[in-house]
């Protein structure tokens, strides 16, 4: 494997009116994004890019305009892509794995394919992979016996090799479990303090949990970009309840309780309640800020 | 050793192997009954010509393409690497298939396979992004089908469904370009 000294950027990835089309359609449609250490959630709805947007800052797409950076190099240049991509790792929405390996051989053949030649080391980095993910007692094992949880598990660890200075997930946490789902935290946190990662999720607890930054997308642009706390910070004072369903709310949707929770203008006198992240998300998701 | 000769034998073991096995006994077991029978020589050996060559492109289909496509080993070489391990297991193939099938035709068939083989490896490496290239593999079985339908009709359209029979260099030469043009895809 041949070296390259890192060149070394505050800024991990650097993106400035990133568009991508297909056919008439925009999937990314012109987003700026400058991204540093830490962990940066994606958010929104199915369809609003999220996926395109980690394929080109994982250099499997490239964009049809715009300007992307990633750490510190431009992966429009077959040879700065390379060095990008060992240095990043990569997981896939849904990733598909051959059913005849065992997630041993599997990360370990995704070891070679990052170019990681010695034996010995690549022996011990696949099994600390595959253990941080939870998979060492079962590494010997045919994936085509393990569950979708444990495959996606395998997947993740395949992503980890190399302690990836930018990780880019889609999704990681498909078929987890709960439990699972606190490991994938407390894993990524570990990941964010050796460099930046990026993943794309439904789920705003994890953004709570995880992230340092949010981004919410919307049909391939970025709505809203901060912290957790200023996309709750976006929806306060404009999130009530009632007994009775609010036409004039933005939104309405009844909860546990059987009351019904709104966001949007508030009416005079309405029963203002504290905004959660899920209301700030849905207030910006609606196009409303 | 170098990555690339690393990853030859997991990139063999991650192959699907099956139907190269159904292929090449499917094959033989028709160019045996035509030897047999001594009759349809010029379909058995068009037969095995584009079945090869859609051999040849199935074997670009990595169901974990997702997950591997971010690592710094290009996919030209991954591709390659497939691409000689089906060459390695069509090649008895081919052989044995010429060696019951009678000598006439047989001295411009490898150059047709060639030419059909490089065609629709071009057409998968230049699929558009979210395709699968496996549907490629289509080409060279509908080229020969066109080929021992419409070939005898004459005019522009039978004269292109023989393409790959009657002029296979100029069409490799074509197709190899397209092809490298695509490499980096």
């Amino acid at each position: 494997m041949t070296e390259t000294a890192p060149v070394r950027t505050a800024l991990t990835v650097e993106a400035t009116g990133l568009v991508k089309r297909y056919g008439r359609t925009a999937a990314v449609d012109g987003i700026d994004l400058a991204v540093g250490p830490g962990v940066l959630g994606l958010l929104g709805p199915n369809g609003a890019g999220k996926t395109t947007l980690l394929r080109m800052l994982s250099t499997v797409l490239a964009p049809d305009s715009g300007s992307l950076r990633l750490l510190g190099r431009d992966p429009g240049v077959p040879q700065e892509r390379v060095e990008v991509r060992r240095r990043l790792g990569y997981l896939p929405q849904n990733p598909r794995l051959y059913p005849s390996f065992t997630p041993l051989e599997l990360v370990d053949y995704v070891a070679v394919l990052k170019e990681h030649t010695d034996v010995a080391w690549r022996r011990r980095e696949c099994t600390r992979v595959l253990e941080s993910v939870g998979m060492g007692d079962r590494m010997h094992h045919r994936i085509r016996t393990l569950s979708g949880g444990m495959q996606q598990r395998v997947a993740l660890a395949a992503a980890l090799l190399g302690s990836p200075e930018l990780l880019l997930l889609d999704e990681p946490a498909t078929g987890l479990d709960p439990e699972q789902r606190l490991e994938l935290r407390s894993l990524l946190a570990t990941s964010a303090q050796r460099g930046t990662v990026v993943l794309s999720t439904h789920n705003t607890g994890e953004v709570a949990a995880l992230c340092h930054r949010v981004a919410v997308m919307r049909e391939g642009r970025v709505w809203f970009l901060g912290t957790p706390a200023e996309l709750i910070a976006t929806a306060e004072g404009r999130v009530w309840e009632s007994e009775d369903p609010d036409p004039t709310a933005l939104r309405t949707w009844m909860t546990a309780a059987g009351t019904y929770r709104h966001i949007g203008a508030p009416p005079a006198g309405a029963d203002l309640v504290a905004a959660t992240l899920d209301d700030g998300y849905l207030l910006v998701s609606a196009g409303h800020q | 050793m170098s990555a690339t000769t690393q990853a030859a034998l997991p990139t063999a073991r991650s192959m699907a192997w099956t139907p190269v096995a159904v292929t090449a006994t499917g094959l033989v077991a028709v160019a045996a009954l035509s030897r047999a029978t001594d009759r349809g020589t010029p379909l058995a050996l068009s037969l095995t010509v584009g079945a090869l060559a859609a051999l040849a492109v199935l074997a670009l289909r990595d169901p974990a393409a997702a997950l591997l496509a971010a690592v710094p080993l290009s996919a030209w070489r991954r591709r390659g690497l497939r691409l000689a391990w089906i060459a390695v297991a069509v090649l008895p193939v081919w052989l044995v298939v010429t060696a019951l099938l009678p000598a006439a035709g047989l001295g411009t068939a490898f150059p047709a396979l060639l030419a059909l083989s490089t065609c629709a490896l071009a057409v998968a490496v230049w699929v558009p992004d979210g395709k699968d290239p496996g549907r490629a593999a289509a080409l060279p079985l509908l080229w020969v089908a066109a080929g021992s339908t419409v070939g005898s009709f004459g005019g522009p359209v039978g004269d292109v469904s023989l393409l790959w029979r009657e002029h296979p260099w100029p069409l490799l030469a074509v197709a190899g370009v397209l092809l490298a043009a695509g490499s980096s895809r």
